[in-house]
């Protein structure tokens, strides 16, 4: 039952959006922690 | 009946759905749950407001944290025989229940309905929470099971990383002159972030799907994976796991690996500070050190997928014969050398935390190699409790060893020495349980149960 390439490529397209939004949700909170660490980070290097 | 879309039949795949729908459902867990590092942000609002000590305050942490390892352990099984979706979904409204019991403890004055709240209920939610996605995410990255769970783990390093700023914003909003902020400002946040953390943690309760039995990825050969001798295509069950001399070994491993880390963790501030104080005075701000606290942070997230993911490609024991090995000399240099430069200290510290976040997401994929994928969310819970038991014991090594040298404020590199140099002892310790762990004997093994990737839980 192991899935093949085609209907990988198939179900790759057919989940974009999905797969966008999902990735969307956690992904955008986690780039605001990392660029508002960064930030607090930034006076251990003088800046 | 209304909620019988939650049940494990209801979770199975369809043909063709997508692997890599799981890792953000588990994310969406992960990153919610990972709050549970950010409390630090209104810590002194709470002091002032019940008029307790910072100790008082600190408990609902430390009871949240003993929950978390308790209901892992014990809600292992359950966890891995209802399936990812009704877990993820008891640990939701376990987690946002505790937010808002603690919002109404704050509101009312009552200490205890915090402890009640956050620490109790909440670290049920977070027990239960850590361990929903993990089996889930082996069983659909048979062939990258580091990766899987080194992303849905490194989620847990970085919901600190979210709701630190997030919290001081908000505290800002709802109380803009305080200084610390109100009681009823925290409660507020308290509401917020019970109601926001329900919502995304729903993305993962519907999003997320067990493979349907016999799946596996294109591809993907089980054989060629068993045939590397620290990986069994065989499972063992959880009541079976904790009797083998491998699962006491790995949680020795796991709990030197995390006594070490948190050693350095929970000093990290004060410790910069000391590390580079000359005459009475230290070259390091308190907002140089604040930021040396957000850099661990940042490392012990990335250690998490990093470390996790590398561990697929050259196995688990050679992993963390990386973090304990490499970890002892790190450990070393920062002892005899650690104040020659702040850069030479940030690099060492930052290595020993990346090892400390990767220990935690490498372990699932090492039961899994060990124990197959069977009862591996079940074992995976057990073996937590080594984390309880590192989170008290890191830090009564380095603050008893600190308290017999001198007064907090007054201290020098040459203080931490000892209790750094225990530190490398634990580490050696950990290698040493490392090394002799062995595949598992076959007499552990549970009568056939199909293939070691296959299908959903058969418990």
């Amino acid at each position: 039952m192991a899935s093949t390439e085609g209907e990988g490529q198939a179900a790759a397209t057919r989940d974009m959006p999905r797969l966008v939004i999902s990735w969307s949700i956690v992904g955008i909170p986690l780039l605001y922690g990392v660029i508002e660490t960064i930030r607090a980070i930034l006076p251990l290097f003088g800046h | 009946m209304a909620l019988s879309f939650l049940d494990q039949r209801h979770t199975v795949a369809k043909p063709g759905y997508n692997r890599w729908l799981i890792p953000p459902a588990a994310l969406a867990v992960h990153l919610c749950i990972g709050q549970a590092y950010a409390t630090s942000v209104y810590k002194t609002s709470l002091v002032k407001h019940f008029d307790v000590s910072l100790t008082a305050v600190g408990v609902i942490f430390s009871i949240a944290i003993v929950m978390l390892g308790a209901s892992a352990a014990v809600m292992g099984t359950w966890v891995d025989r209802v399936g990812p979706r009704r877990a993820m979904f008891t640990a939701a409204c376990f987690w946002a229940s505790g937010f808002l019991v603690g919002a109404l403890g704050i509101a009312a004055g009552q200490l205890w309905l915090v402890y009640l709240g956050y620490g109790f209920i909440g670290g049920i939610g977070l027990g239960i929470g850590y361990i929903s996605p993990v089996s889930t995410l082996i069983k659909w990255f048979p062939d990258r099971p580091g990766l899987a769970t080194g992303m849905a783990i490194m989620g847990f390093g970085g919901g600190a990383l979210v709701a630190s700023p997030l919290s001081r914003q908000l505290l800002d909003l709802y109380d803009p002159d305080g200084d610390p902020a109100s009681g009823s400002a925290v409660a507020l946040l308290f509401v917020t972030l019970g109601v926001v953390y329900f919502l995304v943690m729903m993305l993962g309760v519907f999003n997320v799907r067990v493979p349907a039995p016999g799946w596996r990825p294109a591809g993907y050969d089980p054989a060629a994976e068993s045939s590397r001798t620290m990986v069994t295509a065989r499972s063992v069950s959880a009541a079976s796991a904790i009797r083998t001399p491998q699962f006491w070994l790995l949680w020795t491993v796991l709990f030197c690996n995390v006594t070490a880390g948190i050693g350095i963790l929970e000093q990290a501030g004060p410790m910069i500070s000391d590390f580079f104080r000359s005459g009475g005075s230290t070259s390091v701000s308190a907002t140089e050190a604040a930021g040396f606290v957000g850099l661990l942070s940042m490392f012990n997230m990335a250690g998490r997928f990093a470390w996790s993911t590398t561990s697929d490609y050259i196995g688990r024991k050679p992993t963390y014969v990386g973090y304990l090995g490499v970890g002892m000399v790190a450990y070393i240099l920062l002892a005899l050398f650690g104040d020659s430069t702040t850069a030479f200290f940030i690099v060492l510290a930052a290595l020993i935390i990346s090892f400390y976040g990767g220990g935690f997401s490498t372990v699932p994929a090492y039961l899994r190699d060990l124990f197959g994928t069977y009862q591996v969310g079940a074992i995976h819970g057990r073996l937590l409790t080594a984390w309880s038991a590192a989170g008290i014991a890191g830090p009564l090594i380095v603050n008893r060893f600190l308290d017999a040298r001198g007064e907090p404020g007054a201290l020098v590199a040459a203080d931490y020495r000892p209790a750094l140099f225990t530190m490398v002892g634990v580490l050696a310790v950990g290698f040493a349980a490392n090394l002799f762990i062995r595949p598992v004997s076959e007499q552990h093994h549970v009568a056939e149960t199909g293939s070691a990737v296959a299908g959903p839980s058969p418990a």
